[in-house]
């Protein structure tokens, strides 16, 4: 919302509100369950693998949220702003959170000041549960990338079909 | 989900949840004049600060949340 008024407030922010929160929300959430204990900042290929992974669902959600919004209020339209999205996000979390991350984790970690070591009354749901959220979240989003594609045709149908009248008018 | 409301009963966590937002809000502002889409959105290396916090502080990573991201 800070950013906003730097930049121009619209209603579409209120869905960022819930879209950026969902953005910081999901990449914990869905490194407690595949990441399985281990650190983040681990340089095996399996665990760089689930670090992508959990960078990428969170921006997509954030991207389906902000773009599916921005489309239903006809401020932005979804195939464009969507991808854009995911581009911005994930060419930050993969250029950036990795270095930033290997400099702090093992600092912060040392300090105890990780959120395990803060809130040790929070205690996990049993794996089953967990599982199917993320199942639940991987479906919903593979879904919405059937509605990205179909908005993208439609934009570009609709390009193609307003170049097709300017010609015809020209003519 | 309930982490997000046990959070603020948690002094340690409500002080990590402002500096983080602080933290964004002082990467996110300045990039602001340096648009890759105009009207749509600029370059935002901000967008790394909610990941790194989200492994680091979990439900305090609540970030200065925006539209166009």
């Amino acid at each position: 919302m800070i950013g906003d008024f730097f930049g121009g407030v619209s209603p579409g922010d209120i869905f960022g509100f819930f879209a950026n929160l969902a953005y910081g929300w999901i990449p914990y959430k869905v490194w407690e369950l595949i990441g399985r204990g281990q650190s983040p900042v681990s340089r095996s290929p399996l665990n760089i693998l689930k670090y992508v992974i959990a960078c990428l669902v969170a921006s997509v959600l954030c991207a389906d949220l902000v773009g599916w919004a921005d489309n239903v209020l006809v401020i932005r339209p979804f195939a464009m702003l969507g991808n854009v999205i995911i581009f911005n996000n994930m060419a930050s979390a993969l250029a950036l959170s990795p270095f930033i991350l290997a400099a702090v984790y093992p600092r912060v970690k040392k300090g105890r000041m990780l959120y395990t070591d803060v809130m040790p009354e929070v205690k996990l749901k049993p794996v089953g549960i967990r599982a199917t959220g993320f199942a639940m979240l991987i479906a919903g989003e593979t879904g919405r990338l059937d509605f990205r594609k179909s908005a993208f045709d439609r934009l570009v149908g609709a390009d193609v079909s307003a170049r097709v009248d300017d010609s015809r008018s020209i003519r | 989900m309930s982490e997000l409301r046990l959070m603020w009963r948690n002094t340690r966590m409500v002080v990590l949840c402002a500096i983080s937002a602080a933290l964004y809000a002082a990467v996110l502002v300045p990039f602001k004049v340096v648009p890759l889409i105009p009207g749509v959105t600029e370059l935002r290396p901000a967008n790394a600060i909610p990941i790194v916090c989200s492994f680091l502080f979990g439900p305090a990573r609540r970030g200065v949340p925006r539209s166009a991201t």
